[in-house]
């Protein structure tokens, strides 16, 4: 499967690619090959850090900051990615930030946060990304199991994470004829800070429960999201595009706890 | 051929010696190593002779594709029961029995199944309807299986194409009717073209592989954008 050179001469952007699953798909990425644009906002340790990994491997690594629930900031951005590169081969969305909060605790500001970032940025960014996109292109969305289920103080994200995937497919149809795919990868729960927020200080037993109901017996890592990416992005997948590739362990196989599968018949 | 590209070795099953053989000299000659294995797989004594050859032969079994599958497209009215039986047989009862017998191989090894559906099993087909009932079969067998065996450590999970260049479509094209259906079919995909079969292979391929072992129980379907949901 790993095929060095694959994405080799191409230029990938990952947003939010300072921590958790941006910064796997950008190392895993730049380890098949690319180039690779390393976007953040407000961890600039940490997004050197996933610099210095991609540098490591050979490629080029451009950091570039922003607040991606700034349009301003989006179209600084894209202007610095263009002052290195005319050319975008893997756009990844990774980036994502909200308020967990039961519905009747939304308040406006959570609203307009969560979904200024994760659907204006991304609408904004692909619009602004896409003259840049040539044939054999891809976008990637990070998108969740919020659009699928429901989980406990998810509503604001989940159905941010909902319009993203349906934004995806529109995507896909319209630019299918230019050979340029879109997808999203549906992560379960995985290893991040993120993931440690929502569990607040209950992250270990979250972990443990979760473990237990997932098919495979751990949470995910976010290597195993951005081998997904990477997939996605590589030249032999050109003819997947509108879908929703699931990486969960299996979390979302059963449909409830009637009985542990290893007690089950 | 992706599989043994990778330096795998692998046991080709298949109806008949012609094609067996056909694929397994082709993996030889690309310095590969594999066996041509053949039977009438839709008469049911003859996955469980022809699993146990594989499995001699390998020595040990780590993935198993379930890639046999056959159809006419023709209305529904025009099918009759030797038709079914020979479509739900190859596309459906097959996998289950070679399951049946592959499986304790795939526990021991903590190994994958990649079933080889069709986004007729996933939204339906006109003139393909007990194709897609098999498919759809295929792919649930396929998901039930990954809960099964999970705490085992076997991953299963499902490659759902939408039209594949192959000789199926070329035999199908034949008949006027069925060409008009994959006319239309091509036209109304995003990409406007259909699949090279190493599209699907690719798609296999990852879902086999270490980077996916966070993966089961899926469905990903490689099809131009023709179903998205
Ligand atoms: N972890 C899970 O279990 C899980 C499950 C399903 C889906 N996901 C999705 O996977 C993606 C990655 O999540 P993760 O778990 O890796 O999260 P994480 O570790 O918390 O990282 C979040 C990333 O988003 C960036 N970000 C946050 N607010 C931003 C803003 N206003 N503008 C620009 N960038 C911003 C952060 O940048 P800075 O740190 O530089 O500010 C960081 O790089 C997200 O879309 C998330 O919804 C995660």
């Amino acid at each position: 499967m790993e095929k060095a050179s694959d994405l080799g001469g191409k230029w990938a952007l990952v947003t939010g690619a300072s921590r958790g699953i941006g910064a796997a798909c950008a190392v895993s990425l730049a380890a098949r090959g690319a180039d690779v644009a390393v976007h953040y906002h407000e961890s600039q340790e940490a997004a050197e850090g996933t610099a210095a990994q991609v540098e490591a491997l050979g490629r080029r690594a451009l950091l570039l900051k922003a607040d991606l629930s700034q349009p301003s900031e989006i179209a600084s951005l894209l202007e610095g990615f263009r002052s290195t590169s005319r050319q975008l081969d893997v756009l990844v969305l990774a980036a994502a930030a909200t308020a967990f909060k039961e519905v009747e605790q939304i308040r406006p500001h959570h609203l307009a946060k969560t979904y200024n970032l994760v659907v204006g940025g991304m609408v904004q960014l692909v619009q602004g990304a896409l003259p840049m996109i040539g044939p054999n292109g891809r976008v990637i969305a990070i998108s969740g199991s919020g659009t699928d289920f429901t989980l406990p103080g998810y509503a604001l994200l989940g159905s941010a994470k909902g319009a993203m995937e349906v934004f995806i497919r529109y995507l896909a149809q319209e630019l299918g004829g230019r050979q340029i795919t879109a997808n999203c990868v549906s992560p379960g729960v995985i290893d991040t800070d993120s993931a440690r927020f929502y569990a607040k200080d209950g992250y270990p037993q979250f972990a443990a429960r979760v473990s237990a109901a997932t098919a495979v017996g751990r949470v995910g890592s976010p290597a195993d999201v951005a081998a997904a990416v990477t997939f996605l992005a590589s030249p032999e997948a050109g003819y997947i595009t509108g879908q929703v590739l699931v990486v969960d362990g299996g979390l979302g196989l059963s449909s409830g706890p009637f009985m542990p599968h290893d007690a089950a018949p | 051929m992706a599989f043994a590209k990778e330096g795998a070795k692998v046991a080709v099953m298949a109806h008949s010696e012609h094609s067996a053989r056909g694929t397994a000299d082709e993996v030889q000659r690309a310095g590969g190593d594999a066996t041509a294995i053949w039977g009438d797989l839709t008469d049911l004594g003859e996955p469980s002779r022809q699993t146990a050859q594989a499995l001699a032969w390998l020595g040990g079994l780590d993935v198993l594709v379930h890639n046999a599958g056959w159809t006419l497209t023709r209305p529904f009215l025009e099918d009759g029961p030797e038709y079914w039986r020979q479509v739900l047989g190859l596309n459906l009862v097959v996998a289950i029995a070679i399951t049946k017998h592959a499986l304790p191989a795939l526990i021991e090894s903590q190994g994958v199944i990649v079933s080889v559906s069709s986004d007729a099993g996933r939204a339906g087909m006109g003139g393909e309807a007990v194709y897609a009932a098999a498919k759809g079969g295929l792919t649930a067998f396929t998901k039930s299986i990954a809960q099964e065996v999970a705490r085992h450590g076997v991953r299963a999970n499902v490659v759902s194409p939408g039209l594949v260049r192959t000789r199926i479509i070329d035999l199908n094209r034949e008949d006027p009717r069925a060409a008009k259906v994959i006319e239309r079919i091509v036209a109304r995909n995003p990409q406007r073209r259909m699949a090279e079969p190493e599209e699907v292979a690719a798609a296999v391929l990852f879902l086999a592989s270490a980077g996916a072992s966070h993966i089961t129980g899926q469905v990903l379907s490689v099809n131009g954008g023709l179903q998205m949901t």
